[in-house]
C-alpha cells in the first residue's frame, strides 16, 4: 500500500471533508492507534463530540481503495474520521502492532463473503417491459409536440418578451415536458429562460445571451425533428433498446453501463492520463459538473469525464478531482456520440506516470493546427452537437499579437487564443500563458477547446493545459 | 467570396428570432439581405439553398415561420461554421516569463485557496493560514502567485498584510508580477508592494525605485522614499527629496536618511535637529554611529540646561521641555557610541542632583528614573556589547548602590553563564533581613526582585534555576506598589509581584523546583482560602491538591460556575492517576464551591465522571457535562 495525500483527497467526499479528517489528525484527536501485523489494517480511537471515542478503522484487505469503517453517526462516506486516520498513517505516526480486534475480523469476514457472492451470481438480465415501453415512447411523442409548440410560441412572440413573470410561466411549462420523459428538452427550455432572465439583469450581455438562446432553440428543434422519426420508428418497430444514438441523451435519457455495453460501446485496458478538471454549477439542471479532459494512451483520442452532484444531494454524492497518476481500467465505456466523447468506467486502478509516457504524451497531438480545424468545423456545424471541440495541437510557438495570445503549430499556421466567454471567468486561462515560469519546451503541445467567435467570426482555441514532454502544466486544475 | 450578405441575412435571422416571428413579413431589411444573397446562390449550391429557405420563410404563414426560421438559421451558422477564419497576422511577441513555479495542485486544494484570495467574505485568513502551514510550496505555484500578489489589495487588512509576508517568505519569485502592472499613483496595495520588494531586493531595488519615483504619487511616493533608504547609494538623492519633499514624503525622506551613513548625512541632521528639535524621533530606529553621536549630543544638551537651571534655583521643568526631554531619551535608547557612553558616566555624577526637579504641576519629576529605564531597555532590547561593558562598569563604581543593580544583573545575564550570574547576584536577593545598613540593602533586595520580575520571561537570556529557590525563601516578599498580573488559566485570581515571578520562573521539568513549589503553593491555598488559583498552580508543579483542598474549600466562601470545576478537574485529570482526580471530584461533590444554578447539574456530574475515571475511561469533554444540566 503506497499511501500519498492526493489518494486520500481522492477518497474524500468532499474537500472539507479531507480538510476536517487533517485538522482531527493535526490536533491529536487520535488515540490507541494499532495496526496488523501485515499492515492491512489500521484503526484507531478518534475523540468526537460523543461520550465516548468513535471507534475508525481502515482496512486494505481488498484491491484498490481502504474499507474505511467508523462508528460515527455520519452520513458521508468516508467520514472526516476515516479520513483522519488515513492522514495519522500519512505522517507516520506510530501505530502498536496488535491482533485484528473480533468485530473488525467478523465485518472483514462478511465483506468477502459478500463480493464472493457478488462474482458468484450471473448477471440479472433485464426483460424491457413491451408496454411500459409502449406507453413511454408514446408519452414521449406527446411531449415532444409539446416542446415544439412552446419553442414555436417563444419565437412567434419573440425571444425578447421572455422575461419576468412570463419567463417563469414558461419555467412551469417546460417542467411538464419532466413528466413526457423527456427531461432533456426541460431542461433545454429552462436553459433558455434563464440565459434570457440574464439580460434584465445585465443589459450589456443581451446580445450574447439571445444568441445563446438561440443556439440552445436550433438544438432544440434539431432534437425534436430527429427524435420524432426516431420514436416513431421505434413504436412501429417495437424495437425498445437505447441503440447507438446521441438522441438517448439528447432526450434526458441517462446511460446504464450494462447498456453501453450491450450495444458495444465500451474498450477493454485502457490508459488514461487527465488533461484538465474543472468543475461549474449548470443552474438549469441544479447540479455541479465535475469534468475531466482525459488522453487516451494507446488511441491518442480525447474524452471527458462528467460527474453529476445534484445540489440537492451534493453531500452524498462523492466529489471527483484532479488527477495526476494514470488511469488504467479494464472496462472503459464510451457513451454514443462524435467528438469528446463521455466516458465511465466502473473500476481502475492509478499509478505515477513514467517518463517515457509523459514524452510520449505530445506526440500524441493534431499532426497540425489544420486537420484540427478541420475536425473542429466539422463537430460544431452539427446542430445536436456542442459548439466547442477538445484538440491537442502541437506548439511551434506561442507569443501575442497586439494584445492577442497566438499559438503558431510548427508548420507555421496560427490560431488566436481566447477565453471563452460561456466557460465564465473561474475558467479565463489566456492570461496565465504570460505568467508560465519558464519557456515552453520544444516538442510540446497545447491542449484546448476549438470554439467559433461570433465577434469576429472567427475559429479560437480557449487553452487549458501545456503538455510538455516532462509534464502537464494545467493552466485551471 | 465576399461573404457579407450571407452575415447579414445571420443577422437579420437573429433579430427576427428576438423581436418575433410575426414580424417577419413586414421586415424589409430582410428582404434587402436576400436580395444581397441572390446574386451569390449561383456561384454556390449551399448558398442558393439558405437564399431558397429565406424566400419560403418570407412566403410562409405565421404558424410555419418559427420553424422555418430555426431550421434556415441552423443551415446559415452551419455555413458560418464552416467558412470560420484561424490565425493572425503580424510579427509574434514572445510572451514573458512568470517567477513562479509549476505544481500538481489538485482542485480541491486549490480552488479554496484561490477562492479565499480572491474573493470576500469570512474565514479565508484561516483557510491561507491553513494552507501557508501545512504547503507552503503552494504560494508559489504560477497561478496562486498572482492571486497573491493581486490580495496585497484586499478590503481584509489582515489578509492584505499577510499575503504580504508570504510574498516576503516566498523570495524573490514573486518579483516580476509584483513589478508588472504597477500602478505609481496606486493605493495601500501598491504601497505594500514597494514594501515588499524593498524587502527582498533590499539595494538591488534601487534602479526600480527610482524609476517609479518619477510618477510616484501620495501614499506610494511616500513608500518609495522611505524604501530608498535601504540602498547606502541613495544618500544625495534622499538629501535632495528632504529638502524638495513636503509633508509625509519629507517624512518619509528623513526616515530613509536616518539610516544613510556619511559625513553629508551628519552634518544634514546636524542641521535638521538643530532647526527642528522633533524630528529628533527618526533617530530612534537609526543604528548609525553619527545617530548615536547626535542622539548623545542633543540629550547632553538638555540635561546640561537642567543643571544650569538647577544651579540657577529652577526646579521647574516646562511641559515642553519634559516632552523634549522624553523624546531623546527615546532617540539615546540603545545607543553605544563613545560619546553616549560618556554620556552616561556624566549622567551618573548627576543623578542625585536631577531628583530635585519638578514638573511643571510642581511635583517630583523623575528624571532620574527615566534616564535608568532608558539604559536598563536600550541594554535588554539590544544586547550592546558596549552597553553591557558600561552597565557593569557603573555598578562596579559602587556595588552596594541599588541604581545600576538591574543594568548589571541584566548585562551579565547576557553574556555570562547563568550560574556565573547567579553566584555574584544572589547575595543582593536577601533570605534574612539584616541586622546592618537595612536600608540601602532593602533597595538593593527590591531592585533585584523588580529585575526579575521584568526578566522571568527570558527577556536576557536564561537564568539559573536556583533563582526560584532562593526566591522562596526570600527576607522581603512583594514589591512596594499594588501592581497584580492575571495567571494563565481562565478565573484565577490576580498574583502579587513576588508569586507573579515565581511563577514565571517555575520550571515544571525540574523536581526539586515543582516539590518546593508545590508546598507554597499548597500553603498560600490554605492561607488565602484560595483553592481555585493555587490549587491550579499545584497542579501545574504536578502535584495533587488534595489535602490542603479539604480545607481551602471549608474556608472559601466563594462559588464558582461549573465550568470552572470541570476546567480545575481537567487539567488534575491529565497530571494526576484517574483515582486521585476521582477523590478531588467527590470533594467537590461535598462542598458547597458551586454557585446555586449549577448545583443540580454537578450532583449529576461528579459522581457520574468520578465513576468513568474509575472505570478507566478517559476524562469528559466539558460539552457531556453541559449536557446534564
Amino acid at each position: 500500500m503506497e499511501l500519498t495525500e492526493q489518494f486520500i483527497l481522492l477518497q474524500a467526499p468532499n474537500p472539507a471533508a479531507a480538510e476536517n479528517g487533517r485538522k482531527l489528525s493535526k490536533k491529536g484527536a487520535f488515540s490507541g492507534r494499532c495496526r496488523t501485523e501485515d499492515g492491512t489494517l489500521y484503526w484507531a480511537d478518534c475523540a468526537g463530540s460523543g461520550k465516548t471515542p468513535y471507534r475508525v478503522s481502515a482496512d486494505w484487505s481488498g484491491d484498490g481503495a481502504p474499507v474505511c469503517r467508523c462508528s460515527c453517526p455520519s452520513r458521508q462516506f468516508p467520514c472526516k474520521h476515516a479520513l483522519g486516520l488515513l492522514f495519522e498513517i500519512l505522517a507516520g505516526r506510530p501505530f502498536q502492532t496488535a491482533d485484528m480486534p473480533q468485530d473488525l475480523a467478523e465485518k472483514r469476514a462478511r465483506q468477502a463473503a459478500r463480493a464472493a457472492k457478488r462474482e458468484a451470481a450471473p448477471p440479472k438480465e433485464r426483460k424491457p417491459n413491451a408496454a411500459a415501453q409502449r406507453k413511454k415512447l408514446t408519452k414521449q411523442l406527446e411531449g415532444l409536440d409539446l416542446a415544439e409548440k412552446l419553442a414555436e410560441d417563444l419565437l412567434s412572440s419573440g425571444l425578447g418578451t421572455l422575461a419576468g413573470s412570463s419567463a417563469q410561466t414558461y419555467e412551469k411549462l417546460a417542467k411538464d415536458l419532466g413528466s413526457c420523459y423527456l427531461t432533456g428538452p426541460q431542461t433545454a427550455l429552462t436553459r433558455i429562460a434563464l440565459t434570457v432572465r440574464t439580460v434584465q439583469s445585465a443589459p450589456d450581455q443581451a446580445e450574447a445571451a439571445y444568441e445563446e438562446a438561440l443556439r440552445i432553440l436550433i438544438a432544440l428543434r434539431a432534437t425534436i425533428k430527429k427524435s420524432r422519426v426516431l420514436l416513431t420508428e421505434k413504436l412501429e418497430s417495437g424495437n425498445f433498446s437505447a441503440g447507438d444514438s446521441a438522441l438517448y441523451e439528447a432526450l434526458g435519457g441517462v446511460w446504464r453501463l450494462e447498456e453501453l455495453k450491450a450495444i458495444g460501446s465500451y474498450r477493454e485496458n485502457a490508459r488514461l492520463v487527465q488533461l484538465s478538471f474543472d468543475v461549474a454549477v449548470d443552474q438549469a439542471k441544479r447540479e455541479y459538473v465535475e469534468r475531466g479532459w482525459w488522453l487516451d494512451l494507446d488511441g491518442g483520442e480525447i474524452f471527458q469525464t462528467r460527474n453529476l452532484r445534484p445540489l440537492k444531494a451534493l453531500k452524498y454524492v462523492r466529489g471527483e478531482d484532479s488527477r495526476f497518476d494514470l488511469v488504467e481500467t479494464p472496462t472503459l465505456y464510451l457513451y454514443p456520440g462524435e467528438g469528446d466523447r463521455r466516458v465511465r468506467w466502473e473500476t481502475c486502478s492509478s499509478r505515477p506516470v513514467t517518463p517515457e509516457e509523459h514524452s510520449a504524451l505530445p506526440r500524441l497531438a493534431q499532426p497540425g493546427l489544420a486537420p484540427a480545424v478541420k475536425r473542429a468545423k466539422g463537430q460544431i456545424k452539427n446542430t445536436l452537437a456542442d459548439k466547442f471541440l477538445s484538440a491537442l495541437v502541437p506548439i511551434g510557438r506561442v507569443g501575442r499579437i497586439g494584445g492577442e495570445f497566438v499559438l503558431e503549430d510548427p508548420a507555421g499556421d496560427r490560431i488566436v487564443l481566447r477565453d471563452r466567454a460561456e466557460e465564465g471567468a473561474n475558467r479565463a486561462a489566456c492570461s496565465r500563458l504570460a505568467l508560465l515560469p519558464g519557456e515552453i519546451p520544444l516538442g510540446s503541445a497545447l491542449f484546448g477547446l476549438m470554439f467559433y467567435d461570433g465577434r469576429d467570426r472567427s475559429l479560437c482555441l480557449h487553452p487549458y493545459s501545456v503538455v510538455t514532454p516532462a509534464e502537464i502544466i494545467r493552466l485551471h486544475y | 467570396m465576399n461573404l457579407q450578405p450571407l452575415y447579414d441575412v445571420k443577422e437579420r435571422l437573429e433579430y427576427a428570432a428576438v423581436a418575433g416571428t410575426g414580424l417577419v413579413g413586414e421586415d424589409f431589411r430582410l428582404r434587402r439581405a436576400l436580395e444581397a444573397l441572390t446574386p451569390l446562390a449561383g456561384a454556390s449550391p449551399v448558398l442558393a439553398k439558405i437564399a431558397a429557405g429565406l424566400e419560403k420563410l418570407l412566403a410562409a404563414p405565421a404558424e410555419g415561420r418559427s420553424s422555418a426560421l430555426l431550421d434556415l438559421l441552423a443551415l446559415v451558422d452551419a455555413v458560418a461554421y464552416t467558412q470560420a477564419k484561424t490565425g493572425a497576422e503580424g510579427e509574434l511577441e514572445p510572451l514573458p516569463q512568470g517567477g513562479g513555479t509549476c505544481r500538481q495542485i489538485p482542485w480541491s486544494q486549490l480552488q479554496p485557496l484561490l477562492n479565499a484570495l480572491t474573493t470576500t467574505g469570512g474565514g479565508r485568513l484561516e483557510l491561507i493560514e491553513s494552507v501557508w502551514e501545512s504547503h507552503p510550496e503552494f504560494f508559489s505555484d504560477f497561478r496562486v502567485l498572482p492571486a497573491v500578489v493581486s490580495g496585497l489589495g484586499d478590503s481584509y487588512g489582515e489578509i492584505a498584510e499577510r499575503n504580504a509576508k508570504i510574498l516576503r517568505s516566498l523570495g524573490p519569485a514573486a518579483l516580476p508580477l509584483l513589478k508588472r502592472d504597477f500602478d505609481p499613483a496606486g493605493k495601500r496595495d501598491m504601497v505594500r508592494r514597494v514594501e515588499v520588494i524593498a524587502a527582498l531586493e533590499g539595494a538591488g531595488a534601487t534602479p526600480w525605485l527610482r524609476e517609479v519615483l518619477s510618477q510616484a504619487k501620495k501614499d506610494v511616493r511616500a513608500a518609495v522614499i522611505s524604501a530608498l533608504g535601504g540602498d547606502g547609494a541613495n544618500t544625495a538623492l534622499l538629501l535632495e527629496l528632504a529638502g524638495s519633499e513636503r509633508g509625509k514624503n519629507r517624512e518619509a525622506a528623513l526616515g530613509a536618511l536616518a539610516r544613510q551613513e556619511g559625513e553629508s548625512v551628519r552634518a544634514f541632521w546636524t542641521g535638521e535637529l538643530a532647526k527642528n528639535s522633533t524630528s529628533a524621533d527618526f533617530l530612534e530606529s537609526s543604528e548609525t554611529l553619527w545617530a548615536s553621536d547626535l542622539a548623545a549630543a542633543g540629550l547632553g544638551q538638555r540635561l546640561a540646561k537642567l543643571e544650569e537651571a538647577l544651579d540657577a534655583g529652577q526646579e521647574k521643568v516646562s511641559r515642553e521641555d519634559q516632552e523634549d526631554l522624553e523624546r531623546w531619551l527615546r532617540a539615546a535608547r540603545g545607543k553605544s557610541s563613545p560619546a553616549m557612553l560618556e554620556l552616561w558616566r556624566w549622567a551618573d555624577g548627576r543623578l542625585e542632583r536631577f531628583g530635585r526637579l519638578k514638573n511643571h504641576i510642581s511635583q517630583p519629576y523623575p528624571l532620574a528614573g527615566q534616564l535608568s529605564e532608558c539604559l536598563l531597555r536600550g541594554i535588554c532590547e539590544t544586547g550592546a556589547a558596549p552597553l553591557a561593558a558600561l552597565a557593569e562598569e557603573l555598578h562596579g563604581r559602587d556595588p552596594k548602590r541599588a541604581v545600576y543593580l538591574p543594568h548589571a544583573f541584566a548585562a551579565a545575564s547576557l553574556t555570562r553563564p547563568a550560574s556565573e550570574v547567579y553566584g555574584q547576584f544572589s547575595p543582593y536577593l536577601l533570605t534574612k533581613k539584616p541586622l546592618l545598613d537595612s536600608g540601602a540593602k532593602r533597595s538593593c533586595h527590591e531592585a533585584m526582585l523588580a529585575i526579575l520580575l521584568r526578566l522571568r520571561q527570558g527577556l536576557a537570556g536564561p537564568l539559573d534555576r536556583r533563582w526560584a529557590l532562593r526566591l522562596l525563601e526570600a527576607a522581603w516578599r512583594d514589591l512596594p506598589g499594588k501592581q497584580t498580573w492575571y495567571p494563565s488559566f481562565p478565573g484565577g485570581a490576580p498574583l502579587g509581584s513576588f508569586e507573579a515571578t515565581l511563577t514565571g520562573l517555575m520550571d515544571p521539568a525540574d523536581p526539586e523546583h515543582c516539590r518546593a513549589l508545590s508546598a507554597y503553593f499548597r500553603r498560600r491555598m490554605v492561607e488565602a482560602a484560595d483553592w481555585y488559583t493555587y490549587g491550579r498552580l499545584v497542579l501545574r508543579c504536578g502535584g495533587s491538591p488534595r489535602g490542603a483542598l479539604e480545607e481551602a474549600l471549608g474556608r472559601s466562601v466563594k462559588t464558582y460556575y461549573l465550568y470552572h470545576i470541570w476546567d480545575f478537574c481537567a487539567e488534575a485529570a491529565r497530571t494526576l492517576p484517574p483515582e486521585e482526580t476521582a477523590a478531588i471530584l467527590g470533594l467537590f461533590a461535598r462542598s458547597k464551591c458551586v454557585r446555586r444554578e449549577d448545583v443540580p447539574q454537578a450532583q449529576r456530574a461528579l459522581p457520574w465522571t468520578a465513576e468513568r475515571l474509575r472505570a478507566g475511561e478517559p476524562f469528559p469533554e466539558w460539552n457531556d457535562w453541559w449536557k446534564m444540566r
